[in-house]
């Protein structure tokens, strides 16, 4: 987590703290990129810290190519595709992937669908066969269609046992409204899975799973130009169809006032809370200074929030800020949690240290650490491991980013001035007002929600979906109560340290 | 003080992970969770970096830190540009040598640990369940009690008490270090020797002479709780760590259920449709610890129809045993496992570390892939026999408190 106020600190410290990072050149690893006829594009990365390989398939599209009523549609779709092919019943696949040792997973985010295996080198002749069976030739089996809709809705209630996690997707849904599709979990929910149909899946898969539409990436121990041979036998039989057109961007829903959702969770002893305002998106000009500004506000574990939150009172176990990065803008959220009956506390201290910093922003020092911090641990975030390459790469590919984004990182994080940081803060951080989204005993934080914003709208933790709509109207309060706290900043979200 | 070394110089950072022999293994009623709690204090204040000092320096030059207790051990890591071991080094040498416990910082630490409990366990089913059936599984070695300490424990901590595990735990002869990435063996060593050598040794803890009786029979936990989904928790005493018997055990864990092919996952999630996922670990340890799977069984399905099918599974591995692809299987697997862990600088130092502390020598590390092939399946089947019996099972359940469900 993240650092603290440096006026506070000794003056010992401030000599100390002067001494800048020296800047150890990070780039991206040597790579061969190509576009094959169909218009698949192909990365290969060696490399060889230990004997396996990494392919990533990433399909341009995620939860935004969904229609609102048909959330869910990319993933099961991407859940569906080892579930039996045309020439190997589930069961055999899973069969044939397990007796390598190999890690098959999928994910869906806003913006894409990725396929990943991971598997030993000696085994990658084989385990690139299956993954291409898999992407090429999915059978969408009626039974298998049915027992994916049966596992995706349980998997979907499921989430409401994890109550923090639950807490976001409730902050989502308020933050964008449930037309916006990042308003919606892309797992679909209870409301939307029952929807989804057989034709929606084929339908999908036809349209989005075509080569003009694919990304592939090979990293890890291999040798090149056979790994080249193998993945151009294996996909050029992909069609190439067209590529997915972006649907227009969205902005988040922009009340006058405040908002607040009350989810009631009964008997809890502990509320999740998150706090956020709308965002930026993935390429905006403002990413990096917006990166700086929510490490200081609530990224490390010396940030504002942190310090003064879990250090200095212990009211969390910990409190972050992070930021989205997809296509369109996403959000800004701050998330923590605790006790029931310190909620108001600990809501109260997180407005006044945001608002304290709209007003004065930043100090040079707390800039300074932000930058050390950030460039610190980006390579091993991002460059490590030959998975780490790999999505990288597929990153910047989707978004349309050269390799600068990469290469150029430490140069544009220390070219950041304070003016711009300050600048990131006061116009994402403090120009819109806040949502909030408690998860927890409603009947003892109703009189605390009360202080930010006059009518909260409560449902119960086990109505289905997330939709705040689907438990009854949401009002949106005429009164300005809670002034627009101030910034959060982006980063990935994390669990507590320690 | 052992030290190990593995260089990787692909990016311009390292890892440091000090491993300390003292865990919740080596706590008394009363007392538990204080070994977790130290660890917490860690970060709280030495002599040459004061309260807060530790983190503010650390993040201020590009580093980040975590730091973990378990039953058995505490680690804390260090994520940092390479340029900067020597500081690091001397962080480290600093709060070993001179913690200093702020009475404040006490106070609003103990908060924060609160909270934690707060949010893994109490606000946690699986954090719940899972403290349940280890008290449950285990009548006498400290295995039985949670790792965060018990809540009333939590509150009456003392002074004292941090002081007396400093003594016990904090000296480098009860430490290994772990370096990864881009140092070199020699500039590790030389900074060892100027940041840690000078720092004198202490008694270490107290040998655990504790032995869990063998279990004489089947024991059940039964929780209602509010969720939306029942959760099955099924736990075996196996050996430590270490044991002849253990890679079989590995072995054994896999076949039942790793991967979606996996003998309980082809049952349950795929065949009989019963669960929504299968899952298993079997943590490493010091002491003979347990082998627990965990089945998530589908919303509106009787647990008691998941432990039928669970039963019948365990039954026929051990009358049947497993096959020789099965047998295959499962090597490839661990092989993955074990390959993945070395991918991070932190991995590999955690492994290191883990194998030394452990295995009794980081270099089974390399030997580990040989000593999993000579496991048979004739190997497998008596672990099999002999661990996996209802005499030795000790059940868990969460049954969601609105659902109806016989008991």
């Amino acid at each position: 987590m993240k650092p603290n106020r440096f006026r506070l600190i000794p003056v010992l410290f401030l000599l100390a703290a002067a001494d800048a990072v020296a800047s150890a050149p990070v780039k991206l690893p040597p790579y061969d990129r190509a576009v094959l006829p169909n218009g698949i594009v192909m990365y290969l990365v060696p490399k060889h810290e230990s004997p396996l390989v990494d392919l990533m398939a990433t399909i341009r599209g995620g939860a935004e190519s969904e229609g609102p009523g048909e959330a869910g549609t990319c993933a099961m779709v991407a859940d569906l595709l080892r579930r039996g092919t045309k020439s190997r019943t589930a069961g055999q696949f899973s069969a044939e992937l397990d007796q390598m040792g190999a890690r098959f997973g999928t994910d869906v985010d806003a913006q894409s669908t990725t396929i990943s295996l991971e598997v030993l080198s000696s085994r990658i002749g084989h385990a690139t066969e299956l993954f291409a069976d898999a992407i090429l030739h999915p059978a969408f089996g009626k039974a298998e269609v049915r027992k994916q809709r049966a596992r995706a809705l349980d998997y979907a209630r499921s989430l409401k046992d994890s109550p923090g996690d639950a807490a976001w997707y409730y902050f989502c849904a308020l933050l964008f409204g449930p037309d916006h599709p990042y308003g919606r979990p892309p797992s679909g929910d209870e409301l939307t899975l029952p929807h989804v149909t057989h034709a929606d899946i084929t339908n999908y898969y036809r349209r989005m799973y075509v080569g003009s539409n694919l990304i592939l990436v090979a990293a890890g121990e291999f040798d090149v130009p056979e790994m080249r041979a193998r993945l151009i036998r294996a996909f050029s039989p992909m069609p190439a169809g067209r590529p997915y057109k972006w649907a227009p961007a969205i902005p988040a829903s922009a009340p006058a006032a405040s908002r607040v959702l009350l989810v009631d969770r009964p008997g809890a002893t502990v509320t999740n809370f998150v706090i956020g305002v709308p965002g930026i998106s993935r390429t905006s000009p403002d990413r990096t200074a917006l990166w700086l500004a929510n490490t200081i506000l609530g990224g490390g574990f010396t940030s504002v929030l942190n310090e003064a939150l879990r250090v200095t009172s212990g009211l969390t176990y910990g409190i972050t800020s992070s930021f989205d990065e997809n296509r369109m803008p996403g959000a800004i959220g701050i998330s923590s949690s605790t006790r029931t009956d310190q909620t108001g506390q600990a809501i109260d201290k997180t407005m006044a240290l945001w608002g304290g910093l709209c007003e004065g922003g930043f100090t040079a020092e707390q800039l300074a650490a932000a930058k050390a911090y950030v460039k610190g641990s980006y390579p091993a975030d991002n460059l490590q491991t030959s998975d780490e390459v790999a999505a990288t790469l597929s990153d910047l590919e989707l978004f349309g980013l050269g390799p600068d984004e990469v290469n150029g990182f430490f140069h544009r994080v220390d070219s950041v001035t304070l003016a711009q940081a300050n600048a990131a803060l006061r116009n994402h951080f403090c120009s819109a007002v806040p949502r909030f989204v408690l998860v927890g005993n409603a009947a003892k934080l109703e009189s605390v929600v009360s202080r930010y914003a006059p009518q909260p709208v409560n449902i119960a933790l086990s109505s289905p979906g997330f939709n705040p709509a689907a438990g009854g109207p949401v009002v949106v309060s005429s009164a300005a109560s809670t002034r627009p706290a101030g910034a959060v900043r982006p980063a990935k979200r994390d669990t507590p340290r320690r | 003080m052992r030290i190990l070394v593995h260089e990787d110089h692909d990016i311009p950072n390292a890892v440091l992970s000090l491993f300390f022999r003292i865990g919740s293994r080596n706590e008394r009623p009363g007392i538990t969770g204080i070994s977790h709690f130290f660890e917490h204090m860690m970060f709280n204040g030495a002599r040459k970096y004061g309260p807060k000092q530790f983190d503010i320096v650390m993040e201020r030059n590009g580093g980040s830190n975590n730091a973990y207790t378990t039953r058995d051990v505490t680690v804390y890591t260090d994520w940092f540009p390479s340029d900067r071991l020597e500081l690091i080094m001397g962080m480290e040498a600093d709060r070993m040598e001179y913690l200093s416990f702020d009475p404040k910082m006490v106070e609003s630490e103990r908060n924060v640990v609160r909270n934690e409990r707060l949010m893994t366990v109490d606000n946690s089913n699986s954090g719940l369940l899972l403290e349940q059936l280890e008290a449950m599984a285990f009548m006498v070695h400290p295995y039985r009690r949670p790792v965060l300490g018990w809540a009333a424990d939590i509150n009456s901590w003392t002074v004292q008490d941090l002081e007396q595990q400093f003594h016990k735990g904090y000296a480098p002869n009860n430490c290994v270090l772990a370096a990864a990435g881009d140092v070199t063996d020699a500039e590790v060593l030389r900074l060892a020797r100027q940041y840690f050598e000078p720092i004198p040794s202490h008694e270490p803890p107290l040998p655990v002479r504790i032995r869990e009786p063998e279990q004489l029979g089947e024991r059940r936990v039964l929780l209602r709780r509010p969720a939306e989904l029942p959760l099955e928790y099924f736990a075996y005493h196996v050996p430590r760590a270490g044991d002849p018997e253990h890679p079989a055990v590995s072995v054994l864990a896999s076949v039942l259920a790793a991967g979606a092919s996996s003998r309980l996952a082809s049952r349950l999630v795929d065949h009989d449709q019963l669960a929504l996922s299968v899952s298993h670990w079997n943590e490493i340890s010091l002491d003979p610890g347990l082998l627990v799977f965990s089945i998530q069984p589908k919303s509106g399905v009787d647990p008691e129809r998941v432990e039928r099918a669970f039963r019948q599974e365990v039954a026929r591995v051990r009358q049947a045993g497993i096959t020789a692809k099965e047998l295959e299987k499962a090597k490839n697997e661990l092989l993955t496992s074990h390959f993945e862990r070395m991918k991070t600088n932190s991995g590999f130092a955690d492994l290191m570390g883990e194998y030394e502390l452990y295995f009794g020598d980081y270099r089974r590390l390399f030997t580990a892939a040989q000593e999993m092939e000579r496991v048979s399946a004739a190997d497998v089947e008596r672990a099999a026999n002999r661990y996996l019996t209802s005499k030795n099972l000790t059940v868990a359940t969460l049954i969601p408190e609105n659902q109806e469900t016989s008991e």
